[in-house]
């Protein structure tokens, strides 16, 4: 190659040892890159057949990082009868294997960290096309608070969805989902931690110990003075102020994804978290929760499904846990609060009417979420059961609920 | 069609089999088929704008070459003139119309419907480089100016959409003298090399880290609250962003054109470790800088007609500049941010010229005083350039105001939300890469794979030292370089697209 007077440290062409190397370094380079992603994709798609078994879909459902990709695909692979939608705190939440078990139907958990409405949406637009859908339990949490987020996370692929944004179908599905089961960066990191997590099970380690949504939050540790001040003030005590100061009233993608469901006959059940008394749930007044309510009246009217909506996030035996007497290994909460797989199955054996867990305390099932939308005085619950993290019992106060609660 | 893409990667794979199989049947023929797979890559986008792409070149050529064979000199002046206002009409047209229109809403209170025009992508960069080209034939710079070489020197792929900025001497030489097309095993191995680095820097190091940014920037621009630390981390996180980005981009455009034997030049070189802010714009975006300075900065008087002159021309060159980069007050500002920095700097190095004696002005070196002064500098350098970020990234005018208040603490402590902290534990990565590790242009100079790297080595032709760190064509290098590729083109998914596309 023959370069301008000016350009004198061009490389030589006739250095034939350069060449030499040159040749030795793409061979190298190339067999290295064949070699690597051969045998990645090998271990890559021999794990997803090992996702696909049911025994274990516990673990690859309740594993946190990897969601965003494999979740859409494994939803189509298996085509189940009820899912679950939301942000981590609805992934930790239900164990699809238990929830199954008590509701006699496949659940699937499609909740993924820091999951965004937009995303939510977006994977409900996708999970539409399944005839075998009746079901979908829906947290609300995921699209009420925390405003400040970006509308996808890293990882959020709309690509390997059925559907596009406007619901046209997205094209060479197949190829990218091949693609990213192969070669997809998610795929390495989720099939090491899959693939180390089900060694751990089968070793016989505890759940706690080897399933992140099992592990159990020390309720000691927290100061739970506060809550217990503000739950069962000492006489004149009582705080007055709500910290339900803001409302959002625009929900256009939970309202895209009720409208999904109802076209296709599923039914809905929209929940707010039982997050524990020193979280959210004593934060959340009564504002929030009723603005819901009105808004899921209005989508019920024009719905061919039924719409179901329930609050667990007051104070109650589950998110009261501890604050009387301390616990050293919640049985509800995970050690960030996230409400653990014990919390969803009472909370799925509300919603669905089914017995609740026989390790559920008599006053867990005797006061633990009713339907809002068939309650005649849904208002008046809500607006009780708020007051309740003001110290307001009603006229009984709360010595009967208080001392239940030191029993359980 | 974006580089870091499967797209892309796919697009590559053919182009290089293709290039090698009718390289073996004529070694000329790679000319045209980089000619035709550069019109592909940009007419992927939105074809019709290709058609722009060509009347852009064939207007530019019929004038430049009328420029190189005028025999008068106050018709070739006219002609470049007349080239010059059509190139900038052009760019007026597609990427200031909406804005000018809004602006003169705001100012006059008027109601003029605003146009609403898809930008060509790359308009900014490839109109730079037709005016440059007409400029240099207007003063006598341009040698010899052939037909498909000035196409390709427009359209050329790596460098059509995102610059470097090629200026007419760096690249027609190259076209015009070259006989043989075809590939060569060592350019096209250090051509991958660099590409799959620079794949890496933008997929594994910085757009895992993006979204925590955006969470910021879009919680101002919807008018919420955001505090001190909130601000800086907005300010200080998107200056690794586009860093990391750009130059992520440079060292792939790099790598592409050296694959085809072409060599570009040299656009960044470690920016934070400038010591000043004129420093700074010797290793940020260097082809623009160059561009501005030649283009734009001297002939509106450069700095030997007195200080006051000087301010002027800086600040009307940077907040040109910022216009340049986008059509919006925020670019502006942003830019004349940058220009009061330089004229400070200016001052400052005038005060100095005065009160103290030329010896003391020079001494600089690794001695303690030296030292702690020169990194105080650096990190000054780097706060005054993060602050102006915001500017650069905010989405209006209100955010940015919104964001620099909090930066400079008139805000009430706030926490925009969690979130936005997840960007922080990648910092004192961020921090290692930026100030203390070796650029790729330095790991790389002993392969010539970029023009212009030596003058930044204060012209130093020796390869990196230790020698571990120099790039070389051996084993070593090739399985590091498969295993940056591999862990980049896994990191592969759903990615913002390079910042310097939208310009």
């Amino acid at each position: 190659m023959n370069h301008s007077a000016s350009d004198q440290s061009y490389p030589r062409e006739d250095d034939q040892q350069r060449r030499r190397s040159a040749h030795r370094f793409l061979w190298i380079f190339g067999s290295c890159v064949l070699l690597i992603a051969s045998v990645v994709a090998s271990v890559n798609l021999l794990a997803y057949r090992y996702m696909l078994s049911d025994e274990n879909q516990a673990i690859v459902q309740l594993l946190s990082g990897w969601g965003r990709i494999y979740k859409p695909i494994l939803y189509d692979e298996i085509k189940p009868e009820i899912v679950v939608f939301g942000a981590s705190w609805a992934r930790d939440a239900f164990d699809p294997l238990e929830t199954s078990r008590l509701l006699g139907r496949r659940v699937f958990n499609h909740g993924v960290s820091g999951g965004t409405p937009y995303e939510t949406r977006r994977f409900a637009d996708s999970a539409l096309d399944n005839p075998n859908l009746q079901a979908a339990i829906i947290n609300l949490n995921t699209f009420y608070r925390e405003p400040n987020r970006a509308r996808f996370r890293y990882g959020f692929d709309e690509s390997v969805l059925d559907v596009d944004a406007e619901h046209q179908p997205n094209r060479f599905v197949g190829l990218r989902r091949a693609y990213s089961l192969a070669l997809g960066g998610w795929a390495v990191g989720a099939n090491i931690k899959l693939i180390s997590t089900i060694r751990a099970r089968d070793r016989g380690v505890a759940k706690p110990d080897y399933l992140e949504s099992y592990e159990q939050g020390d309720l000691t540790r927290r100061n739970m003075k506060r809550v217990r001040q503000r739950v069962f003030p000492e006489p004149g005590q009582a705080q007055t102020q709500s910290k339900d100061e803001w409302v959002q009233t625009e929900l256009p993608e939970l309202s895209i994804m009720i409208d999904g469901f109802c076209d296709r006959n599923v039914d809905v059940y929209a929940y707010y978290t039982p997050s524990h008394g020193r979280q959210q749930s004593c934060d959340l007044g009564a504002r929030e929760k009723l603005a819901t309510l009105e808004f899921l009246r209005g989508k019920q009217r024009s719905c061919n499904a039924r719409i179901h909506y329930f609050d667990f996030a007051y104070a109650n035996a589950m998110t009261l846990e501890g604050v009387l007497s301390p616990v050293t290994a919640s049985h509800y909460y995970r050690p960030d609060g996230h409400p653990r797989p014990t919390a969803g199955l009472a909370m799925a054996a509300s919603m669905f009417d089914q017995p609740f867990p026989p390790d559920a305390t008599p006053l867990l099932v005797a006061d633990f979420g009713v339907d809002l939308l068939k309650q005649e005085d849904a208002e008046g619950w809500l607006l009780e059961r708020a007051a309740r993290c003001q110290g307001d019992w009603g006229a009984d106060g709360p010595g009967a609920f208080k001392g239940a609660l030191e029993q359980q | 069609m974006v580089f870091a893409s499967h797209s892309f990667l796919a697009f590559l794979l053919i182009l290089l089999l293709g290039y090698w199989l009718v390289g073996r049947h004529d070694e000329r023929l790679g000319k045209p088929l980089l000619i035709v797979a550069s019109f592909v890559f940009y007419g992927f986008w939105i074809p019709a704008y290709l058609v722009l792409l060509i009347v852009s070149i064939l207007f530019n050529h019929a004038i430049a070459r009328a420029v190189l064979a005028g025999p008068e000199q106050r018709l070739r002046r006219a002609l470049t003139a007349l080239g010059i206002l059509l190139n900038l009409a052009l760019i007026a047209f597609y990427k200031y119309a909406a804005f000018l229109v809004e602006s003169l809403n705001w100012t006059f209170q008027t109601g003029f419907d605003i146009p609403d025009i898809v930008l060509p992508i790359g308009i900014s960069f490839f109109t730079f480089q037709q005016i440059s080209l007409l400029v240099d034939a207007h003063k006598g710079r341009v040698q010899q100016l052939r037909f498909w070489d000035h196409v390709l020197f427009i359209s050329f792929f790596p460098q059509l959409i995102a610059g470097p900025i090629v200026r007419q001497h760096d690249m027609l030489p190259q076209l015009a003298t070259r006989r043989d097309w075809r590939l060569r095993a060592d350019y096209v191995a250090i051509g991958i090399a660099l590409f799959a680095f620079g794949l890496f820097k933008k997929t594994a190091i910085i757009d895992p880290f993006v979204p925590y940014l955006d969470v910021i920037y879009e919680a101002a621009a919807k008018g919420d609250p955001v505090g001190f630390v909130d601000g800086w981390i907005a300010g200080i996180g998107y200056g690794f962003q586009v860093y990391f980005d750009f130059s992520a981009y440079s060292d792939m455009a790099i790598g592409l054109g050296f694959m085809f034997g072409l060599r570009l030049p040299i656009n960044f070189f470690s920016p934070y470790k400038a010591h000043s802010i004129r420093d700074f714009w010797r290793r940020w975006h260097i082809s623009l800088s160059r561009f501005l300075r030649d283009y734009l900065f001297i002939p509106l008087g450069g700095s030997h007609h007195g200080m006051l002159r000087t301010i002027a021309a800086l600040m009307a060159t940077m907040a040109l500049g910022g216009l340049w980069h986008g059509a919006g007050w925020t670019f502006v500002i942003w830019g004349a941010l940058h220009g009061s920095y330089l004229a400070v700097n200016h001052l400052w190095r005038a005060l100095v010229r005065r009160l103290l004696p030329p010896q003391a002005e020079t001494r600089t070196g690794p001695r303690w005083p030296g030292w702690i002064l020169h990194a105080l500098s650096v990190v000054i350098t780097f706060l005054a350039v993060s602050f102006a970020w915001v500017f650069f990234r905010a989405p209006d005018l209100d955010a940015a105001m919104r964001l620099a208040t909090a930066m400079l603490g008139f805000s009430e402590w706030h926490e925009v939300a969690q979130l936005t902290r997840g960007i922080v534990p990648a910092f004192p990565i961020y921090f290692l890469i930026v100030w203390l590790m070796p650029n790729t242009m330095e790991i790389f100079q002993a392969t010539k794979a970029a023009l212009h790297v030596e003058e930044y080595r204060d012209g130093e032709t020796r390869p990196l030292r230790p020698g571990w760190l120099s790039f070389t064509l051996n084993a070593r290098w090739a399985v590091t370089t498969a295993a940056v590729f591999i862990c980049a083109w896994f990191a592969l998914s759903n990615l913002s697209p390079f910042i310097y596309f939208q310009f």
